[in-house]
């Protein structure tokens, strides 16, 4: 390895992983357990500094192809980071109140970063594998964590398995197209088949694998069933961080393996996609509606979520790409806001139920109303970032000719306004068993106020961050030439 | 354009006011203190605007003041600020005027227990009328438009304890929503055929458009405008609208939000113009309202009722001299209306106190006496609304009338003097009703009703001539002065405005100039004439009134059957209540009982049947056993597999 100014392009991802490994010493040494989340937020704002500040603008591979730098990896990488911030950030009491060891779980959370950020940065099979088995592994872990909770250790067993069979589907895809292709690197692969496709039924079959394998991370129905378990399941931090994180590197590395290596089976992809979304949404959906538990309800709303992101995948324009990531970015700070809230809830009402949320606009009037706008914001009301993403979504669709799944799209969003909705009304019209206040946690507070500003600026300023989203390619400039 | 910060001051400091007011309020802060707040509030706003007219007034004629603020990604779809003639002058009115009955509020309402609310909902009114009349395109002027919306019916219903008010104030939402249904249609059809919401791109475009597009925009627009202008067909919330407090009735419902639909046409005047029934229709809709409205004043007993219908009737003029291309006189005529309506309502006011909340002008009477300062400020309004130069208006309305003569439109200008005719009746039936002959008391005492009734109305403190308080003296006596001398400003012109440049390019003349060409009358040849016309059935039909109703007047006698139909309001309520209302209660009904239980409730109960079905059939797979998770999963492949074997 050429120990040259290359290494200065993952120094995000050194950082990140150092930290890791202080945040664990950090946890060892001190008796109090907030410090190693001390560190390992200094040490993201650090990765973040050095990404923004030294990497962005860069468009480079290095180490013979394997690590990409680009525009589209920064920016899924400053994504990431600010989720990692986040949920170090709103886990500070969560950790204390369930005992969990504070060392292990931020070193887990940072590792699973290093994880996403080599899903999101390379252009090479292998790597974005590593990358992805590096950041299922964390999550196993993460989601036992709870270590008296039966419902937590059941979640990661079963997220292990169905883990490891997803990983195993993804290596047998990902072995199928290099068999085709004759290399792992994603241009060469495009190149290989930009003349024809040979053997197209072991490419599909390649392609429907990787399809499959990717769609577990994402949670598209039907490989989405180990979904709700975990999400219900695991630490509620963790479960925030899956949703938000977790899924969209795996949107990340989708984007990347069919637009840069398998355009030329397109068509065939789109289809698999469409089908993928519109049951992905609906399923989550109507699902979502008969929920009592919030944490459940979150879980498929998730599901649904994700399927609305994947229409961005299926309709594979340039626009299309930048709603999603638009997308994918004001859903994470709604989500994180609601899991603020939900682990406030939970501090008080064990069993998570939506019914615990009666009188909570009198017992906590602020966090109320900021869950009030998370949830509008996850129905796609203006001004909230959830409507101009959904917007964008909706307009690529359109402009790509499929305005029926547009129509889909909305009447989802029909669909899902009576779950969202619910929680509001539970929260304001249902009298509580006790008026008595909620005191929140500064670092509650302060993960419900962030996600809020975001969600309300997103939506305010939608035109503007679409400017910087859309500045990105996932086929980066330095190929497109020799593609 | 040149671009100044000061604009977004003028809608902010009144919503900034409103919150703080609000949360003043919750937290018991001084009451005193709150009504300073929101006078303070609008006050800055008037001074940021009197600014930005400076400003604007250094650009002229041909620029104007620019404030982006938002967009929202999607082409020609944002929001900014635009002062240019029409906008600046259209603030400086919402604002100056709106200071003045601020401050009037904060004596008029001082007995009132939510007098910080009324506060809020003020200030929230002045933030909402200004971004109506500052945006810079059709989208800010939607926000607006319905947030005025939301503040009439918030203060219309103030008293909320009251059923009529809450009833008023949900029917002049109806109504407007009913206006902003056609508002938001419009809209619609311009983002498609233009391309943009923005003035600046849809004007200029709107003179080369398709003839029917024009057709539908203008028609869509202008149902929006006649139902926030009161104006026939869709003016039966206005009268009642009067349930709101008194200086409510003098801001919103006579000086200010009633002529958003003026202002809508104004600006919008490319497209009335280039449509070949756009100005039609405006002209038409204007001269139905004034004759309506003034007819139908004649038959009012509630002095606040009279005033309503002098409203419909006096913007009715506005919109008839938008109608013909004398955009100029009717944006003239809004100012100078919005002055001597706002003093006559405050007026109004004075009087109401004074009579101890009554409003049946029947009952009242000999006022000039005990309350000289109410008997003239009153009459200067009464004779600036008839047209008695020097007063305001008099110019405004003489140039409107001239206008529809200039235009060609003799049998419209014949209408508009007919109307002033029966405006001078009913403004001097009011007059003399209220402020000459005896009191009540006196009358009652005549009557030999007995010492026992008069005794009962000066327990309740009536008749006692209380100084008027400094605080509803001041905007009196300014806005007398604005009545008097109002005609004296220079009349707004709309060089620079969005569209104009491109209109006056255009070969053929606009209809205005063109018809008088070849016509007998010139332009000052059709003013003399119109003034003396004018002046005569002015002097005329308040003669007959003060003959009748005057100190002299005979006892009241059966009303004809006419004064009964116009006191009704020529039955425009029976006629909704008939058509629209009772069918919309009807068909609620049944599908309350029938529809609902069977229909309704049968699919949902089906639906939540299958949704049973279905969620049994999902909880077999999603079990919890991990087989059964690794099935469906590999079952999924296995699905795709299957289909591209068989497809491909």
């Amino acid at each position: 390895m050429p120990v040259d100014g290359s290494l200065r392009l993952i120094l995000p991802e050194i950082i990140v992983a150092g930290t890791g490994l202080l945040a664990l010493t950090a946890g060892l040494v001190s008796r109090r357990s907030r410090l190693p989340g001390f560190v390992s937020m200094l040490g993201l704002a650090a990765a973040a500094y050095f990404l923004l500040a030294e990497v962005a603008g860069e468009t480079t591979q290095i180490w013979s192809g394997t690590v990409l730098v680009d525009g589209f990896s920064t920016l899924f990488k400053a994504v990431f980071l600010g989720i990692a911030a986040l949920i170090a950030l709103v886990s500070f009491d969560y950790i204390e109140r369930n005992g969990l060891p504070a060392g292990e779980f931020h070193l887990l959370v940072l590792l699973a970063t290093v994880g996403m950020m080599f899903m999101a940065g390379s252009l090479n099979l292998i790597t974005i594998y590593i990358g992805l088995e590096c950041l299922a592994l964390a999550s196993y872990a993460l989601t036992g964590m709870l270590r008296g909770s039966a419902k937590s250790t059941e979640a990661s067993l079963k997220y292990i398995l169905i883990g490891a069979i997803s990983s195993g589907v993804i290596l047998f895809g990902m072995s199928l197209v290099f068999g085709v292709a004759g290399s792992v690197h994603l241009a060469e692969i495009n190149a290989a088949l930009a003349g024809g496709t040979p053997m197209l039924p072991v490419l599909l079959a390649g392609m429907v694998f990787l399809v499959a394998g990717l769609g577990v991370k994402m949670a598209a129905v039907p490989f989405h069933m180990w979904a709700p378990d975990v999400y219900h399941g695991a630490p509620a931090p963790v479960a925030a961080f899956l949703i938000t994180a977790s899924e969209a590197a795996a949107f990340a590395a989708a984007l990347r393996i069919f637009l840069v290596g398998l355009p030329a089976i397109q068509e065939h992809w789109t289809t698999v996609f469409v089908a993928l979304a519109v049951i992905t949404m609906t399923f989550g959906n109507v699902t979502a509606i008969v929920q009592t538990n919030m944490r459940r309800m979150l879980a498929y709303s998730a599901v649904a979520q994700a399927g609305y992101v994947m229409v961005g995948l299926a309709v594979a324009s340039e626009r299309a790409v930048s709603a999603m990531i638009y997308y994918l970015i004001a859903y994470a700070f709604a989500t994180i806001g609601a899991f603020a809230v939900v682990i406030l809830l939970g501090r008080y009402h064990p069993a998570e139920d939506i019914a615990d949320y009666r009188g909570l606009g009198r017992r906590a009037p602020l966090l109320a109303l900021t869950l009030t706008v998370f949830m509008l914001s996850f129905i796609g009301i203006p001004p909230t970032a959830g409507f101009f993403g959904k917007f964008y979504l909706f307009q690529s669709a359109v402009a790509a000719g499929m305005p029926w799944l547009a129509l889909i799209m909305v009447l989802n969003s029909m669909v899902s306004i009576p779950y969202y909705w619910g929680v509001v009304q539970t929260m304001y019209l249902r009298e509580g068993e006790t008026d008595a206040p909620l005191p929140a946690p500064a670092g509650v507070r302060w993960t419900a106020a962030i996600g809020l500003a975001a969600t309300l600026i997103l939506g305010l300023f939608p035109d503007q961050v679409v400017q910087l989203v859309s500045a990105v390619q996932v086929v980066p400039a330095l190929l497109s030439g020799g593609l | 354009m040149e671009y100044n910060w000061l604009l977004i001051l003028i809608p902010g400091l009144p919503l900034l006011g409103a919150a703080l007011i609000a949360a003043g309020a919750q937290g018991r802060w001084n009451r005193s203190f709150l009504a300073a707040l929101g006078c303070t509030a609008v006050f800055l706003a008037f001074v940021a605007t009197v600014l930005v007219r400076l400003q604007y007034n250094a650009a002229a004629p041909f620029g104007s003041v620019h404030m982006p603020l938002w967009s929202w990604g999607v082409d020609g779809v944002g929001l900014g600020l635009l002062g240019d003639s029409i906008s600046t002058w259209f603030a400086l009115v919402v604002t100056g005027v709106g200071f003045l009955i601020h401050l009037y509020s904060a004596a008029y309402m001082a007995d009132d227990p939510s007098y910080p609310r009324f506060f809020a909902k003020l200030n929230f009114f002045i933030f909402a009328m200004s971004v109506l009349v500052l945006a810079d395109g059709f989208v800010g002027m939607l926000i607006g438009w319905a947030n005025v919306g939301v503040a009439s019916y918030l203060l219309i219903g103030f008293w909320h304890a009251r059923p009529a008010a809450a009833a008023a104030a949900k029917k002049a939402y109806w109504v407007n929503t009913v206006g902003e249904i056609g508002l938001i249609l419009g809209a619609i059809v311009m983002l498609q055929h233009f391309g943009s919401l923005y003035f600046a791109d849809v004007l200029p475009q709107a003179w080369f458009a398709p003839q029917n597009v024009l057709n539908a925009v203008a028609l869509l627009l202008l149902a929006g405008a006649v139902a926030k202008s009161a104006q026939l067909p869709l003016h039966v919330w206005l009268p009642d609208a009067m349930q709101g407090p008194t200086p409510v009735s003098a801001l919103i419902h006579a000086a200010t939000m009633v002529t958003a639909g003026v202002y809508l046409v104004v600006r919008a005047y490319p497209i009335f113009e280039a449509a070949p029934w756009g100005l039609p229709a405006v002209a038409l809709v204007g001269i139905g309202s004034v004759l309506f409205g003034a007819l139908a004043a004649l038959g009012q007993n509630d002095i606040k009722r009279v005033l309503a219908f002098s409203t419909m009737s006096q913007v009715g003029y506005m919109m008839l001299g938008a109608g013909v291309g004398a955009y100029s006189a009717a944006l003239f005529h809004f100012a100078t209306h919005a002055f001597f309506k706002a003093l006559l309502f405050l007026g109004a006011g004075v009087v109401i106190h004074r009579f101890g909340g009554e409003q049946d002008i029947r009952k009242m009477g000999g006022l000039g006496k005990s309350h000289p300062f109410a008997y003239w400020t009153f009459l200067i309004g009464t004779l600036a609304l008839v047209g008695l130069p020097p007063l305001a208006g008099f110019y405004s309305k003489d140039a409107i009338v001239v206008g529809a003569l200039m235009a060609g439109r003799p049998w419209l200008w014949a209408l508009a003097v007919v109307g002033a005719g029966l405006t001078a009746f009913y403004m001097m039936r009011l007059f003399a009703l209220v402020f000459t002959g005896d009191s009540p008391e006196v009358a009652a005492f005549q009557r030999g009703e007995g010492a026992r009734q008069a005794a009962a109305a000066a327990e309740a403190g009536v008749g006692r001539s209380r100084p008027v308080p400094p605080l509803k003296m001041v905007p009196l006596v300014v806005l007398t002065l604005l009545s008097i001398v109002g005609g004296f400003f220079a009349m707004p012109d709309l060089s620079g405005v969005p569209g104009a440049a491109e209109g006056a390019r255009l070969a053929a003349p606009p209809a205005h100039e063109a018809a008088v060409a070849g016509r007998v009358l010139t332009e000052s040849s059709a003013a003399t004439l119109t003034i003396a016309l004018l002046l005569a059935v002015s002097v005329i039909g308040g003669g007959l009134a003060l003959q009748r109703f005057g100190p002299k007047r005979a006892p009241q006698t059966a009303e004809s059957g006419f004064v009964k139909a116009a006191g009704a309001g020529f039955y425009f309520d029976d006629f909704y209540r008939a058509v629209f209302v009772r069918p919309l209660r009807a068909t609620a009904g049944f599908v309350g009982d029938v529809t609902e239980p069977h229909v309704i409730d049968g699919a949902v109960n089906g639906v939540a049947r299958l949704a049973a079905t279905l969620s049994g059939a999902v909880r077999r797979v999603q079990s919890g056993y991990v087989r059964r998770y690794a099935l469906a999963l590999m079952a999924g492949v296995a699905v795709v597999l299957i289909y591209f074997v068989l497809m491909v």
